[in-house]
Order: C-alpha cells, then structure tokens, then sequence
C-alpha cells in the first residue's frame, strides 16, 4: 500500500485575493506569492493554519471553461493532493484501482517537481507531488 | 451494435452540458470548445461505460481525432 500523505486540499474560487481574506479570518495565513499557471489556465496560491493544514486557492481564467463550469454549479472543493515518492509507481498503483491520469507537469507552484492529476469513475480528483 | 458519430456527439453534448450541433470525424479536442483534459477523461469513462469496453492506455495515446476514437471502439465492441 502506497502512502498517501496528504499535502493540501484544494478550492476554487472566482477571486483569490477575495478569498485570501475570508481565509486570512479563518486562521489561515497566505505562505506562497500567487502563481500564475498558464498552461492550466489558472492563478493559485497556498496558505496554511496552526493546525498545520494547508489550502490551495485556484482561481480559473475566463477561459477555463471547465473550472469556470464547476464554480457555476457550487462546487468549491476542487481536489486533494499527495505527496509521494514516485509519480510512476503510483500511477499503476492508481490505474489498477480504477483511476485514470489526466495530465503530469512539472508545476513552478511545486518549484518545478513533477505533479499529476487522476481522476476516479466518481469523478474524484487527486493530484500527485512528487516529493 | 457500431459506434456512430452522431452517438460520439451526444455523448460529448452531455460530458460538455451544452449541445454540440455538429461534429466532424476529423475533429481534435482543440476544435470544440471545452474538450480539456479533464473532460477527455470524463469521455473515455461515459464510453467505456456505455459500450462496456476498456481502452488501452497505448490506445488512448494514439487518438488524434474523433475518428480514432470510433474506430477504437468499434474495434472492440
């Protein structure tokens, strides 16, 4: 059995500096400038609260129809990510449990490690850091 | 019973949630509006679904078009 511990829990939202300040209330403190990910079309920060749990906020460009889709509809709680060792050995972990890979990158969020998103036949979204 | 590409525009329509008029057997995911690579996935689990068919991974690396893909399936079913 693979070790999946968890790095963060993503959200979604319309206006990350908006959000910034609802979570800076919640005890959440911002630990990371706001990337800019092109290639995902999407701007993301990261925060973190005492309890030592971390957040990313993801906010969609206009052309991110999919995303933009998901917040329409209510949806804020975007995915979970893992750290692990190796993306590879996970990946045939995950395939023979049913989920299927979307996408690897390397993510400048991530100081340019390699990153992966898999998604189950429930539409459950997990990404992967590798460590 | 083969796959058509009218079943493949319905079945995008409903992973896409807005009606696709019309579709091309040489269209890319870069053609429609919407086709990322998320929504791919969603396609390949709403076809393997309805044709109870399983795509090989080497498969789906070699879809180009949307004629690679009805092929694909008619292969297998």
């Amino acid at each position: 059995m693979i070790n999946f511990e968890i790095d963060h829990i993503a959200f979604l939202t319309e206006n990350i500096e908006f959000s910034v300040v609802e979570m800076n209330a919640l005890g959440f403190a911002l630990e990371s400038p706001i990337f800019d990910i092109i290639a995902q079309k999407v701007r993301v920060c990261f925060l973190r609260n005492k309890n030592n749990i971390r957040y990313e906020l993801v906010e969609p460009y206009d052309s991110n129809l999919t995303l933009k889709k998901l917040i329409a509809s209510g949806l804020t709680i975007y995915h979970t990510a893992y750290l692990v060792i190796s993306i590879e050995n996970t990946t045939n972990y995950l395939k023979e449990h049913g989920f299927y890979m979307v996408n690897i990158f390397k993510s400048d969020a991530f100081d340019g490690r390699r990153c992966a998103f898999f998604v189950s036949k429930s539409k459950i979204l997990i990404e992967l850091i590798e460590k | 019973m083969k796959a058509q590409i009218e079943d493949f525009r319905k079945i995008l329509s409903e992973v896409l949630e807005r009606e696709i008029h019309s579709i091309n057997i040489t269209d890319t995911p870069k053609d429609i509006d919407g086709w990322d690579s998320l929504n791919h996935i969603y396609i390949i689990i709403k076809l393997e679904n309805i044709y109870n068919v399983k795509f090989s991974t080497s498969q789906i690396q070699n879809w180009s078009c949307i004629n690679d893909i009805i092929s694909d399936i008619n292969t297998l079913i």
